[in-house]
């Protein structure tokens, strides 16, 4: 990736974040600012910033590594499974995933993964009393 | 004799049962905390989070907790930092330029000992400061309205930007940013909504904890999961018995690098990690002999803990009594307190004196735990460095995700944290401080409130700004900073 690019999001998000401050309706105002002044101010800011950004520098440049790429489909993949799968298998899967990226061998990962699940829901569960996700999956089956 | 009374009764609501084993708890997180590298201490705080928003503590208990967790953290940065050349923590990136050529000459335990004692005396000279102006806590908010906040949070954003290692641009953007985040939400003056098109998620703003995490957690799993995966050895840690005579003979080192530490604690806007480069430069400069230092010097080793150390407890003083973080640590404390329900600041200290005593009580008898723990566990806490990054890492996502689930059960809390955390994970690649991102978040509320309500008040005067003696104190120190980074920034070309 490189910052020019990276630069440019923010540019772009910049611009459209002072065009929907701009935007905003208000019906009455007690001072003299109001509500749609400053964001209106970031926004152009920041899309003024990225602009001299790139002129004067913005010429970094980093490889987004093959690891990076999994952990970030790993991390996706449980905000999907969190809610459906339910906290017990999705961060044991997790869990399992991770580890091997970072070296561990299956039985390490397997176990750790079923540890770590069981600590968290016994934790929150039982002794916090913090409800974590069973899981829609089996809400329908059952 | 006022001010004894009040610190005798501070110690009494220590040591009530519950606070004591808070304390000890708090201490022992911290240096867990900081012991293990890829975990920032802003991260550790924001991660326990979820265990104590359900117990319900009392305001004295979680701020005897949290602050414990704060310092504890600072206290063992230095271990990873003197064993294995990483520091647990920014605020210790100093310590190991003396540390590590000490452990691998086969003496870490004399580092370890030696920083041990060095934090112990930074604190020390802190606390006393803490407790000789205690009264202050209550005192220097009433001089602080609308147009003074203004003015303060401004110094603090020009400090952030003057002290910032990193590009100016950059560290603008990085505020910037943070500024934007904190403007979503709820406006308290006209009932408008502010980017939060229908998502009843962000009606109070984007919770703190999904920005914490994704900022500081969630970004730093994926640097991790970058580096390689190697088999990291810290070299034994052997008893030291020397350890007296040797802090003796550098007695003046000691007490030159707390002061510099607590009075850097003491300025709001300026963090642990200046405190710790400051004063190894400082000592270094002073130095007849100096080119010893970055070879193993003692001197090298004891100065930046102990400023560090100093500015940890020193910087309670402009968190608590104006309610301004100094650094990104302080800012995700302030954060957490209040989600605790403790809203530091002038009103809390006049209102509860008694917490401000216990809290510096707390800090007293922390600081001493601290020291036997240090000396007495050396080698325990350096094994906890062998703990494999496979086990480390996939904790870091979970306990994440568990988190923000905990204090936002929502599906759109959890996928604003990872947004947020792919985000920040493309701003530190390309090397932009996340320290400001976070003060702009946090200091960006008030900023607005405050400067919104000085206007009110004087009909849309700007002149109201500059109207006191402290405001216009303030900005002729602004105008200062803005000079100096100019002739920085000039010098440097």
């Amino acid at each position: 990736m490189t910052e020019r690019l990276f630069l440019l999001i923010l540019l772009t998000g910049g611009l459209a974040y002072a065009y929907f401050g701009w935007r905003i309706e208000v019906p009455f105002a007690y001072d003299p600012l109001g509500p749609k002044m400053l964001p209106v101010f970031l926004g152009l800011f920041l899309a003024g910033l990225s602009l001299l950004s790139m002129m004067s520098a913005g010429r970094e440049t980093f490889a987004i590594s093959g690891r990076v790429v999994r952990l970030g489909l790993i991390v996706l993949g449980y905000f999907l499974a969190f809610q459906f799968l339910g906290f017990m298998p999705a961060t044991t899967l997790v869990v399992y995933a991770i580890a091997r990226l970072r070296g561990a061998s299956w039985m390490q990962g397997l176990l750790t993964g079923m540890i770590v699940s069981l600590f968290f829901y016994g934790v929150f569960h039982f002794l916090l009393q913090v409800p974590l996700p069973l899981g829609r999956i089996f809400g329908v089956i059952g | 004799m006022e001010t004894v009374l009040a610190f005798v009764q501070g110690l009494m609501v220590v040591a009530l049962p519950v606070n004591l084993l808070l304390l000890v708890i708090g201490i022992t997180v911290g240096m867990i905390i900081g012991t293990i590298p890829g975990i920032s201490a802003a991260s550790g705080i924001a991660l326990l989070v979820p265990l104590t928003h359900t117990f319900g503590l009392a305001p004295e208990s979680a701020l005897i907790l949290y602050a414990g967790v704060y310092y504890g953290s600072k206290y063992a940065g230095r271990i990873p930092a003197i064993l294995l050349d990483i520091p647990g923590d920014v605020s210790s990136l100093a310590t190991r330029f003396d540390g590590y050529p000490l452990a691998m000459a086969g003496q870490a335990g004399r580092a370890l000992a030696l920083t041990a004692v060095s934090s112990f005396v930074g604190g020390t000279l802190a606390i006393v400061v803490l407790i000789l102006i205690g009264g202050l806590f209550a005192e220097v908010g009433n001089i602080f309205g609308p147009a003074e906040y203004v003015a303060l949070i401004m110094f603090v954003f020009v400090l952030v930007l003057t002290l910032s290692a990193a590009p100016l641009l950059r560290t603008l953007t990085s505020l910037c940013l943070g500024l934007m985040m904190s403007v979503v939400g709820l406006d308290w003056g006209t009932g408008v909504f502010r980017y939060t098109s229908t998502i009843p998620e962000l009606y109070d703003g984007i919770d703190f904890i999904i920005v914490v995490i994704g900022v500081f957690t969630l970004s730093e799993a994926f640097l991790l999961v970058e580096q390689a995966v190697v088999d990291r050895k810290a070299p034994a840690v052997m008893k030291y018995h020397g350890l007296l005579a040797e802090c003796l003979r550098l007695k003046w080192s000691l007490f030159r690098s707390s002061l510099i530490g607590t009075l850097i604690g003491l300025l709001p806007g300026a963090g642990t990690y200046v405190a710790n480069l400051a004063a190894y430069r400082f000592e270094k400069k002073v130095a007849r002999d100096r080119e010893l230092f970055g070879k193993g010097d003692p001197r090298g080793l004891i100065s930046p803990e102990a400023a560090n150390s100093a500015c940890a407890f020193g910087a309670f003083f402009p968190l608590m009594a104006l309610g301004i973080p100094g650094s990104a640590t302080t800012a995700v404390l302030h954060g957490t307190l209040l989600l605790m329900n403790v809203d530091p600041g002038p009103d809390f200290c006049r209102n509860h004196p008694e917490i401000i005593w216990a809290l510096i009580a707390s800090m007293a008898l922390g600081n001493i735990l601290l020291l036997v723990a240090n000396i007495k566990l050396a080698q325990f806490f350096s094994k906890l460095l062998a703990v494999p990054g496979w086990v480390v890492m996939p904790m870091i996502v979970v306990v994440s995700f568990v988190s923000v689930y905990t204090v936002s059960p929502s599906m759109i809390s959890l996928l604003l944290m990872v947004i947020i955390g792919f985000f920040a994970y493309g701003l530190r690649k390309f090397h932009y401080p996340l320290a400001p991102l976070i003060l702009g978040y946090v200091l960006g509320k008030p900023f607005e409130d405050n400067f919104r309500l000085a206007l009110a008040i004087s009909g849309g005067d700007g002149w109201v700004l500059l109207q006191s003696g402290t405001a216009f104190t303030l900005w002729m120190c602004i105008l200062l900073g803005v000079l100096i980074k100019m002739a920085v920034i000039r010098k440097g070309r």
